[in-house]
């Protein structure tokens, strides 16, 4: 579904991705893990078209996005959640699940998505009228969720979603995530937390210092010796 | 004792209705301002492009000031989209900080150009519309209340709750807080970004087209008064703080209160002086301005 070919980024003059190619196929939750600064973040911005690649060309659903707007590529049916969480703070929770909508496909069948937002996360239901900014922590990743799948998306990509929550909060949005991917989502989760990424995962991706070091399905990488070690802290 | 209470009333009155103008001439300014994150010194200038177009439409038409808003509003809008496609298009590629400092560039700049074409077209001589009706005044309660600056109060109130309901009712008024608040997150939300401002800047040069009618109508226009309105509209927007268009509007009304009042006081002379002293007493006891949401 979304196959990225020999991308090349730099911030001005220092290249902070080195031929990243990956793979996420239909249907698939596939994990992209690495370490603080390896380039995630970078590869993901670059997929929605925040940052424009030296080189290299990112096809979505067999079409190539590689020069589109982030605007025309949520159009398209991927949809990013990124670490910043993306609410906005000074509108209300109903505001901010309204504008999940926005895109045009989505525009339609608003109220039945927004139902089917809230009977998943009750507590977004309980907070309507609340400004985005007075929800805690965990609450702004869930309404962070439910805003993406308002968008009604063919593919979700997760940018660190457990960051700074705690493990029961994270455990929570883990089994939503499993869930959504039933629903016949495509997702790509970028993680730190890599044993969790990997527990959803079927395949996944290592990145380190701006390059792919190492990939394979997850019963293989958790099985792998020095992915154990460097990461896993087995 | 009787003449002083009716000179104290009716300073007042005519600052409320004054200060509904340069509640108007703001509301444009705080908007982009807000949104684009783009200081556009050239809105008087656009104010006085306004204020020019009712005015020849008038004279050279004979068609109504009010009536001339709708060439107006849509003479400016054109105006706006274009100097928005030409010119600040390209500045709101940058970060945040780098647009204001270009936007005041380039808001100089034409600020010169436009007054140099007006002088050119317009001559230099002050022009104020004159209809049958412009000195017609009520009486209320012993206080003279003429009704083409009245008119600037009820369309100033008029025009708040549109901008309120488009805002917050519409979809594209959210979307565009929510590019205000911040764009990246916008962006993700398939927002076209670029869209959003292009309609907020629009909207902002129409805005200031409505303010140029009333200011010909009330006052006077001539080539030279852009500065002074988009000074007084800056005044505004950091004394209200940005983010609300009924909280723009009154500390319009106030800083004129503020200034009528100190002229009472000290002379007319300390008027401007006076209420800039107001307004770094207020910035420095709230700087996120008396109606601005506190920034993290």
């Amino acid at each position: 579904m979304l196959r990225i070919e020999h991308l090349q980024v730099s911030y001005g003059d220092i290249q902070v991705l080195w031929d990243v190619s990956l793979n996420v196929p239909e249907k698939a939750i596939v994990a992209l893990l690495g370490p603080n600064g390896a380039g995630k973040s970078t590869t993901l911005k670059t997929v929605v078209g925040m940052m424009r690649p030296l080189d290299g060309k990112i096809w979505f659903c067999g079409q190539d996005i590689t020069a589109q707007q982030p605007h025309q590529i949520v159009n398209s049916g991927m949809y990013l959640v990124p670490e910043w969480r993306g609410t906005f703070s000074t509108l209300s929770v109903l505001e901010n699940l309204e504008l999940g909508a926005f895109v045009p496909h989505a525009r339609p069948q608003k109220e039945q998505t927004m139902k089917r937002v809230f009977e998943l996360f009750p507590r977004l239901h309980e907070r309507r009228a609340q400004k985005a900014g007075t929800l805690s922590g965990g609450e702004r990743q869930m309404l962070a969720i439910g805003r993406a799948l308002m968008a009604q998306p063919k593919m979700l990509i997760l940018d660190e979603p457990s960051l700074g929550l705690a493990p029961l909060v994270v455990q929570n949005i883990f089994d939503t995530i499993q869930y959504i991917n039933q629903q016949g989502v495509t997702i790509l989760i970028v993680e730190q937390n890599i044993h969790k990424a990997l527990e959803i995962a079927s395949y996944g991706y290592i990145i380190e210092t701006g390059a792919i070091m190492g990939e394979g399905t997850s019963a293989d990488l958790m099985s792998n010796q020095r992915i154990q070690k460097a990461y896993l802290g087995i | 004792m009787d003449i002083s209470v009716g000179i104290v009333g009716q300073s007042l009155l005519s600052a409320v209705l004054v200060g509904s103008l340069y509640g108007l001439a703001a509301l444009g300014l705080s908007l982009v301002f807000g949104v684009l994150k783009v200081l556009n010194v050239a809105h008087g200038e656009l104010l006085m492009l306004g204020g020019y177009t009712a005015f020849w439409l008038f004279n050279l038409l004979g068609i109504d000031p009010y009536l001339s808003l709708v060439v107006v509003i849509p003479v400016l809008i054109v105006i706006g989209i274009g100097l928005h496609l030409g010119l600040f298009r390209h500045v709101v590629q940058f970060d945040e900080e780098h647009r204001i400092k270009n936007s005041l560039l380039i808001g100089f700049g034409l600020a010169l150009i436009l007054q140099t074409i007006a002088i050119r077209l317009f001559t230099a001589d002050d022009r104020s519309i004159a209809t049958s009706y412009s000195t017609n005044a009520w009486e209320l309660l012993g206080l003279r209340l003429p009704i083409v600056r009245f008119s600037g109060l009820v369309i100033g109130i008029l025009v708040v709750i549109g901008l309120q309901w488009f805002l917050h009712r519409t979809v594209i008024g959210k979307a565009i807080r929510a590019t205000a608040e911040d764009w990246r997150t916008a962006a993700l939300t398939g927002i076209n970004v670029q869209r959003m401002y292009l309609i907020t800047f629009a909207l902002g040069a129409a805005l200031s087209g409505l303010a140029g009618m009333l200011v010909a109508l009330q006052f006077s226009v001539n080539p030279n008064i852009g500065l002074s309105w988009t000074l007084k509209a800056l005044i505004v927007v950091v004394l209200a703080g940005l983010g609300s268009m009924p909280g723009t509007f009154i500390a319009g009304i106030l800083l004129a209160l503020v200034e009528a009042v100190s002229s009472l006081i000290f002379g007319g002379q300390y008027r401007e002086l006076v209420g800039l002293i107001i307004f770094l007493i207020i910035l420095s006891v709230r700087p996120q301005g008396l109606f601005g949401a506190k920034y993290a």
